[in-house]
């Protein structure tokens, strides 16, 4: 019992960095998910349930955030997804007084199908499909770098200072072709001259080293979707 | 805010927001591309909440414990070492106080008179003990002549216990042979110094005076039960003899005047009345206690309210204040104020302080010469002798 103990903490210390590990960790402690969620609902989950995902998520969540302070694991992973299911479960009863466009009228009608769409559904999916193709084309040149989109987020700025910090060395990369294709000949991120040109810190800059090669990729030639997606917000930049 | 799903897990995906932040967010289903609006994002990890647990009290409790330990130990060392627990004045014609620590050893010296500070000058009591720097101080005393060998000196010791006491005495009594030790417990270690006890004790000043009377109120009454106290030890003397002050400073004074009726204070603000000034002072009533060692025969009543008469004119003359304007030699007359004030005085007070006026001599210039009032207060000794 106490070494299972010791090898489920194992396998939660190794998840917390690597996303296979925790891939792994949840497909193999998927009944005892499966049982938190199915506790809550008072009936087995279906695999369509979004609760059921919620579960999985609150998991992960749990995989991340454990400390051995916190005690067993289980005991602390069951409690996050109690606690993520009930937050769901009142966030879905705020919005229950609301109609859904999907519930039908007496006629078998849905909504959402009388209501004038202007909307092209053919387009939106050739979008989603451009959109997932450039992203994929993106992880595959990010593993080139050896960063992936996992570590991206990992390593995304969180406090403004930081993100400004980050939008300045990019906007002056932009600014600048020759450092783009520098990082594209090298692979490396040339913290140095960003932090001179930008006027950043430079310790700022090497902290997101993973996050900034992500951005400075999509920033070249090859990423129109999702470069037209974050310069929404960056205006004036790639 | 939209985001894009870049990475999709069992558990979670990976969004990209429009601000190019890349966040962790719950797989409701999602697939590669698709944009999404109102996802369940992952919440911060929160720091875990750190336990107090023996482990890490442990630690804290041992170096609070070797704080402790340390600081007793250098508190102890330090009471013991440096702290002044004893105190001992070494007085003769230098005061010195020594200052002991709790073994015994001198800490320090401090010169209480300049001659201790000449002394001390120069001089160094490190590692010396209490006794060797009694002897060294001593020598050095002696060397200057302050001292002789036969010589006392005290020594007051101010100790924490009784014990200590015994030991500094008994140290101080056998260690130190050249000069005569005699050791005082002192409860409050600052020795009474000699210059202030051989100081004469202040004079007593006489009570202000009092500005309803003005400067010629008289210093004080004449008390018969002092006078008779202040007796002279020759009672035979003549009047004139024990008038005659030893210490008057006013050595011109030839007449011997006889004695003075005994002056009470003046009251300058109370003016007697002219009725007043004509009545005699001081009647005899009886005639047994006319004293026998006058040299003159008192005048009777009538010569005496003749006289008066004639110094009524000097009743306008103001109240002599400057009493240097006496000493050109002339006779000193008690002022016929104070005669009327004495007589309602006599009234109050004992018949013995009663005495018969005296003539007085006329004034060269026909003025009444101003009175020194402190003239006055000597004769009724005279007279109460005579009494």
């Amino acid at each position: 019992m106490k070494s299972d103990s010791h090898q489920i903490i194992a396998q939660v210390y190794k998840a917390k960095t690597d996303s296979r590990a925790a891939d792994e960790l949840i497909s193999s402690y998927m009944p005892f998910i499966k049982s938190e969620t199915a506790k809550f609902l008072k009936r087995p989950p279906d695999p369509g349930d979004d609760e059921l995902s919620i579960a999985m998520f609150a998991f992960y969540e749990a995989v991340r955030s454990y400390t051995k302070s916190r005690g067993a694991f289980l005991n602390f992973a069951a409690l996050q997804i109690r606690s993520r299911l009930i937050d769901n479960y009142r966030r879905e009863k705020r919005n229950k007084g609301q109609i859904s466009l999907d519930s039908s009228d007496e006629e078998q009608t849905d909504l959402l199908e009388t209501i004038p769409d202007g909307h092209d559904e053919y387009e939106a999916t050739e979008m989603r499909e451009a959109t997932r193709q450039e992203i994929e084309e993106l992880t595959a040149q990010m593993t080139d770098f050896g960063v992936s989109m996992t570590d991206v987020a990992d390593n995304s700025p969180r406090q403004s200072r930081t993100v400004e910090s980050c939008r300045r060395a990019i906007a002056y990369a932009r600014s600048h072709p020759d450092i783009l294709e520098d990082f594209l000949r090298t692979k490396r991120v040339p913290i140095a001259r960003l932090a001179e040109g930008a006027a950043v810190d430079r310790k700022s800059l090497e902290r997101h080293r993973r996050y900034l090669v992500a951005v400075l990729l999509i920033c070249t030639n090859g990423y129109e979707i999702l470069r037209g997606h974050i310069m929404q917000v960056l205006k004036g930049g790639c | 805010m939209k985001y894009v799903v870049t990475e999709c897990h069992d558990g979670y995906a990976v969004l990209m927001d429009e601000g190019a932040g890349f966040v962790h967010a719950a797989n409701l289903h999602y697939a590669v591309g698709q944009t999404v609006t109102d996802p369940i994002l992952m919440q911060e990890a929160e720091p875990a909440e750190k336990r107090i647990t023996v482990r890490r009290i442990l630690p804290v409790f041992a170096a609070a414990a070797c704080l402790a330990v340390v600081s007793a130990a250098g508190f102890s060392y330090y009471s013991g070492k440096y702290r002044t627990h004893s105190v001992v004045v070494m007085s003769s014609d230098a005061n010195i106080k020594m200052y002991l620590n709790k073994q015994g050893e001198v800490l320090s010296v401090q010169a209480e008179d300049d001659y201790a500070e000449e002394i001390l000058k120069d001089y160094d009591t490190k590692n010396k003990s209490k006794t060797d720097v009694a002897n060294d101080l001593l020598a050095k005393q002696i060397e200057s002549g302050h001292l002789t060998s036969g010589d006392t000196v005290d020594f007051y010791i101010s100790a924490d216990t009784n014990a200590a006491y015994d030991t500094y005495k008994t140290e101080f009594e056998t260690e130190i042979q050249q000069v005569r030790v005699s050791v005082q417990e002192l409860g409050v270690p600052e020795p009474p110094k000699p210059d202030k006890a051989e100081k004469p004790a202040a004079p007593v000043t006489p009570a202000a005076p009092d500005p309803k009377n003005g400067p010629k109120a008289e210093p004080e009454k004449p008390d018969p039960a002092k006078d008779q106290l202040k007796l002279p030890d020759a009672p035979k003397e003549t009047p004139a003899q024990a008038v005659k002050p030893a210490e008057n400073p006013r050595k011109n004074v030839t007449p011997v005047q006889p004695a003075n009726p005994p002056a009470p204070p003046v009251k300058p603000k109370d003016p007697p009345t002219v009725g007043k000034e004509q009545t005699p002072p001081v009647l005899p009533t009886e005639p047994e206690e006319k004293p026998e060692l006058l040299p003159d025969e008192p005048k009777k009543p009538e010569e005496i309210e003749k006289t008066d008469t004639e110094e009524k004119p000097d009743d306008s003359i103001p109240a002599p204040e400057k009493p240097e304007e006496q000493e050109g030699g002339k006779p000193v007359l008690p002022d016929p104020d104070t005669e009327q004030t004495g007589e309602k005085d006599k009234e109050e007070k004992k018949p013995a302080e009663v005495h018969p006026p005296l003539p007085r001599p006329e004034p060269a210039n026909g003025l009444l010469p101003k009175q020194d009032p402190l003239q006055i207060s000597e004769p009724p000794e005279l007279f109460a002798v005579l009494v």
